[in-house]
């Protein structure tokens, strides 16, 4: 079963891919957000999941990226998919630069340093009124059709999956693995565990930064508030608590899950719905501290060593 | 050079405040290790309850401080009995996700509850102030400064003189050598939350008597606490005073020198050198994992 997972995987993403020929509008409306949120919810996944370093300021990535391509567009006059490319490739050099120091900090240090930088890029994007339009917000020319994000995301989404599967068995996947459970340990068997923090850093970044930039395209218009929103980080993380750190399918499982709660309880009772997330939280947190899918996991091995 | 003077002055009083609310929350983390994004909500709940009696029963700000104190020892207590003890000691993700669940359902009940409106209480006294050499000193502001002293002397009286607060530094050093000498340790961490609760709602009531009360006003707080208690030292209460003062200086005069704007964007760049650079707090006294 484990070794056809990709099999499994690819079929999935070919039927979600035709989809769109038998199928429009609002289903894909909202299968499109919640590929959006697979997306992100895997990169954060890719990188705290596993090595366990608990990234706060997650949303700087998109956040950034979002203004890179905009600025790009904007003020550069490039076309949007060149812009979104590099604005990947921006996000990719800003976490290593990053991450070479705040990589060296541990646990509540490192969430709290992570999150105070995207606050105050945050800050840097209101006030630097001249490049970003400020507090205003800044307004995408460019934009490509539903469709076309419908695939773009599905790609990302099932790209970032892809990478975290295969890293998962890879001997960067068991380094990440030894970080997480002992990272002393790990530098004394070898690994260069600032490396390997570094790089994982980077690439959840880069896949962040993409899909931090094609959806602020596809919103059409962006302020600092929107796009560096801490709730933008916690939703990443709540979905990949509730799916199951550290797994390769939690991200798809969590995100799929709060999406489809949010699209239930959230256009009619916002309020009530936030309540509903935090009292949610917290019975997860006291009753299935290792996900939906780790806690189901769990279950059937113990169902089927029984029988 | 006057207005210079008036800066630092507003940034000292403000440091007051910030060093009382953010007291509680390095208590919680000294002790428990559990970093609270509640923390905003205990000032919130305690800014509502002396709104809430100053509009219905018309008591003065300043007598319904021991209201908060009680209401929020008790909440507190029994938000660590029922629901906080679970995550101590398991990997500190879970602790921060709890209580942000705890954040948001405070939060989004608070917005149910009592909408956004901002609100204000005006008393005969709110605008009041003197004039010391040209610089103008706010009442209200002044004797907030005060209490906030007098709350955090009194919590290090507690902590270092009685018999609860003994238990509570053995259980902080060395939890399993705390319960082998017959602490009960999930007790302690009750006792040490509604602490913390209690001091962060009584900081929350003080800052009712001069600053808008609105149900979104806590995670703004909490920020604040985290850049206070990472300056001062985390889980090292008197760098809390030092922290909360340095912060109020500091944000008031590059408000001062630039914009409000640029201001935040500075003490959170500072937030984040200060981690980098010296993670221990300004006095090098912080708990460093």
């Amino acid at each position: 079963m484990k070794r056809y997972a990709w099999l499994i995987g690819l079929l999935a993403v070919a039927l979600l891919g035709c989809l769109p020929f038998f199928k429009t509008g609002y289903i894909i409306n909202f299968l499109l957000v919640v590929f959006y949120w697979i997306g992100l919810t895997g990169c954060w996944n890719f990188m705290s999941g596993y090595t366990g370093y608990i990234d706060f300021g997650a949303v700087t990535y998109v956040g950034v990226g979002s203004y890179v391509a905009g600025v790009l567009t904007l003020h550069a006059g490039l076309p949007l998919l060149p812009a979104v490319l590099l604005a990947g490739l921006a996000t990719l050099v800003l976490a290593l630069i990053v991450g070479w120091p705040t990589l060296k900090l541990r646990g509540a240090y490192f969430a709290i340093a992570t999150f105070a930088l995207a606050e105050a890029l945050k800050q840097v994007c209101e006030e630097w009124t001249s490049m970003t339009g400020g507090g205003s917000g800044l307004t995408y020319s460019l934009r490509l059709d539903d469709l076309t994000y419908y695939w773009i995301y599905l790609a990302s989404a099932a790209g970032v999956i892809a990478m975290t599967l295969f890293t998962d068995r890879s001997k960067m996947g068991y380094a990440m693995k030894a970080i997480h459970q002992d990272e002393h340990a790990a530098a004394r068997v070898g690994i260069n565990t600032h490396w390997i923090k570094i790089r994982a850093y980077g690439q959840s970044a880069f896949f962040m930064g993409l899909l931090g930039s094609l959806e602020a395209s596809r919103l059409g218009y962006i302020t600092p508030v929107d796009v560096f929103n801490v709730h933008i980080t916690i939703k990443m993380v709540i979905m990949s608590l509730l799916g199951g750190m550290g797994t390769v399918l939690g991200p798809v499982i969590g995100a799929s899950f709060l999406q489809i709660i949010e699209e239930v309880l959230g256009s009619s009772f916002l309020n009530w719905y936030l309540v509903f997330i935090g009292i949610i939280i917290i019975l997860v947190i006291m009753f299935m501290p290792s996900g939906i899918s780790g806690t189901i996991t769990a279950r059937m091995t113990r169902l089927f060593k029984k029988s | 050079m006057l207005p210079f003077i008036q800066a630092l002055i507003n940034g000292l009083l403000l440091g007051g405040i910030y060093a009382a609310f953010s007291a509680g929350f390095s208590l919680i983390f000294g002790v428990m290790g559990v970093v609270n994004i509640a923390n905003g909500e205990m000032v919130m709940i305690g800014a509502f309850i002396t709104y809430w009696l100053f509009e219905i029963l018309k008591l003065d700000p300043f007598l319904s401080l021991p209201f908060s104190l009680i209401f929020l020892f008790v909440f507190g207590y029994l938000l660590q009995r029922i629901i906080i003890n679970r995550v101590v000691g398991a990997p500190p993700i879970m602790s921060y996700i709890m209580t942000f669940g705890i954040h948001l359902t405070l939060a989004n009940l608070a917005l149910l509850a009592f909408s956004a409106d901002p609100r204000v209480i005006t008393t005969s006294y709110s605008g009041a102030n003197f004039s010391l050499g040209g610089i103008t000193i706010p009442v209200v502001q002044l004797s907030t400064f005060g209490l906030a002293f007098v709350i955090i002397g009194a919590l290090y009286v507690l902590l270092y003189l009685t018999q609860i607060g003994r238990a509570i530094q053995a259980t902080a050093q060395d939890r399993e050598m705390a319960r082998l000498m017959g602490i009960s340790v999930h007790k302690v961490y009750a006792v040490t939350f509604g602490i913390g609760a209690a001091i962060t709602g009584l900081s929350g009531s003080l800052i009712a008597a001069f600053r808008h009360v609105e149900t979104g006003m806590g995670l703004p707080y909490t920020i604040i606490a985290f850049c206070v208690v990472v300056l001062g030292g985390m889980g090292y209460i008197p760098g809390a005073l030092i922290g909360g003062l340095i912060l109020g200086v500091i944000s008031s005069l590059s408000t001062y020198w630039f914009t409000a704007g640029w201001s935040t964007a500075i003490t959170f760049f500072l937030l984040y050198l200060i981690l980098l650079f010296r993670p221990q707090g300004i006095l090098g006294k912080g708990i460093v994992e």
